[in-house]
């Protein structure tokens, strides 16, 4: 007696099983199938959103401005599939280096462009949006970049400013603006005249985000010197600076950072035997106030990294650690990089987990720039 | 006594597929299925499975029989087997899953989709729907605002698109 047709058809569960394993591509392409189908990989999204240790995936490694590689940690990644990551994701087909991401969608700069053609693209869906050309030449501006997100699309801001190299007695009264919004579709630029306490002096490579973050409108940059953390309120038009908790020894790009986790802001400096961090929660008021949170000591961690992981011997342990980088949504994740090794470091339990190996000797990887990327779902541009 | 506690180790139990045929098999392997462990709690011995054909028990059975003697040893090995025996049909594989599903058997619940992922993972969207017996219930309109949507994910790489139901 052989079973009736209708047993052929597989249940809800199991198609749901089958389609948590697919790569996002193939996912992308399935909602063609049918309604019930489509249903099922919004829920597939649905679900992932709620993981609990979520969904921070990827790096960009921008290697001395010449090439912007993408790679993912090795768990806690809605992109594992399996035992394999996705490979579906890819970077956009253009020479660029990227310079900020947020929520889902990079913001890349174009080489050669003197800093003035910008792309937002998104590395799952290969939607991409051209910026048009700047008004203005800034020498090496800082940039914000920040996504809103409601239900049906999505708009964005782009903040960049300059400052004028003037001579070192002079004060930095004035600095040049300029902001691009989506919503509009073009540059507005604004000279806005600064308290002449608050002296702005750029990093001299601005391409790591973990120099940078946004918390509701609000755009921070870490500032060499003096050092604090230089501050444009874009909804009210202004600027103002943030002392930082800890005076450090270096604030050269890679020793410090300063990033927006679990909706909190954090701040790490390393001062070569330890690395500190500290954190703000109600930022942005007026009136923030750091809080220590941990100190680091960077020696233990090289020292069981070197033997987890083979990180190699050496002094100064603290200056092995070339770049860090928060975990958008958990604070109590730094993660480092070490020597050509990114290694997740929970400050919490003081545990470490190899999340990439470069690969490659360790010289070629001391201008690699680290910035975490994180992907909540796949919103819609416009 | 020593018999009696041979006999007691060994408690076999018998499986009745759905074509009324019957199999022999000891109670430590088959409780792998959590469906035939909850009847065995109950005092069953003989355990009817109305939802699974002959052919397909066989197959569930060797499974189980291969999984049950799993040692840190034999891990190579039973790899290889899991990667024999997911060469099957599509047909044989949705027996298979949904067999799997009804008896709980989750290892080989895991396998089975695992396979089908793979297998289905670059197979066109006509193709995929054949194999599962999916309806269109699309306007084409409606399929067109979908495609329009991800059109990335069909453009890119279409040459390696695999259209047979196979």
């Amino acid at each position: 007696m052989k079973r009736h047709q209708c047993k052929l058809f597989v249940c809800e569960e199991i198609i749901i099983n089958i389609l948590n394993r697919l790569p996002l591509k193939s996912l992308a392409r399935l909602q063609c199938i049918s309604k019930e189908w489509r249903k099922y990989i919004a829920e597939i999204y649905h679900c992932r959103l709620q993981w609990p240790q979520p969904y921070l995936i990827c790096f960009f490694c921008v290697e001395k401005r010449l090439q912007s590689r993408f790679f993912f940690s090795s768990k806690e990644s809605s992109l594992v599939i399996g035992t394999s990551l996705d490979e579906s994701v890819s970077l956009i087909g253009e020479r660029v280096y990227v310079v900020a991401s947020s929520s889902g969608f990079l913001l890349c700069n174009k080489l050669k462009s003197r800093q003035r053609i910008y792309y937002v693209y998104n590395p799952a869906t290969r939607q991409r949006f051209d910026v048009p050309k700047t008004r203005i030449l800034m020498n090496d501006p800082r940039v914000g970049f920040m996504v809103k997100e409601t239900n049906e699309s999505v708009s964005f801001t782009i903040v960049r400013y300059g400052v004028h190299r003037a001579y070192f007695h002079d004060l930095y009264s004035s600095v040049t603006i300029e902001i691009f919004s989506s919503e509009t579709n073009i540059w507005t630029a604004n000279k806005l005249t600064v308290d002449e306490r608050l002296l702005f002096y750029p990093y001299r490579d601005e391409t790591s985000s973990s120099s940078a973050c946004v918390v509701d409108r609000v755009f921070c940059w870490l500032c060499n010197y003096p050092q604090q953390v230089t501050v444009y309120d874009s909804v009210k038009k202004c600027f103002w600076a943030l002392g930082l908790p800890d005076w450090t020894w270096f604030l050269y790009p890679g020793y410090s950072c300063l990033g927006l986790s679990g909706g909190e802001l954090c701040f790490a400096s390393n001062g070569g035997t330890a690395i500190s961090c500290w954190r703000i929660n109600n930022f942005p008021s007026r009136n923030p106030v750091w809080v220590w949170k941990y100190d680091i000591d960077v020696a233990t961690v090289v020292q069981k990294c070197r033997e987890d992981f083979g990180l190699g011997g050496g002094n100064a342990p603290g200056f092995k650690v070339r770049n860090m980088v928060f975990h958008p949504a958990l604070p109590d994740i730094l993660y480092l990089q070490i020597r050509s090794k990114v290694i997740s470091y929970d400050m919490k339990t003081s545990s470490a987990e190899l999340v990439h190996d470069f690969g490659e000797a360790w010289r070629k990887t001391v201008h690699y720039k680290l910035f975490s990327y994180e992907w909540p779902q796949w919103p819609h541009l416009q | 006594m020593a018999s009696s506690s041979k006999t007691e180790q060994k408690k076999m139990l018998i499986l009745k597929s759905s074509e009324e045929e019957e199999f022999e098999i000891e109670e430590s392997i088959a409780v792998q299925s959590g469906t035939i462990k909850n009847m065995v709690e109950d005092d069953f011995t003989l355990i009817p499975l109305p939802n699974v054909d002959t052919e397909t028990l066989i197959k569930i059975i060797k499974y189980m029989k291969k999984h049950g003697e799993k040692t840190k040893s034999n891990e190579k090995d039973i790899e290889e087997f899991d990667k024999e025996f997911v060469k099957k049909s599509f047909t044989e594989l949705k027996e298979l899953v949904l067999a799997a599903n009804y008896l709980h058997i989750t290892s080989l619940i895991d396998l089975l989709c695992q396979a089908f992922a793979d297998r289905i993972k670059n197979k066109s969207v006509k193709a995929i729907r054949e194999i599962f017996g999916i309806p269109n219930d699309f306007t084409p309109e409606e399929e067109a605002e979908v495609y329009e949507q991800h059109k990335w994910a069909h453009e890119e790489g279409k040459e390696h698109i695999d259209h047979s139901a196979y």
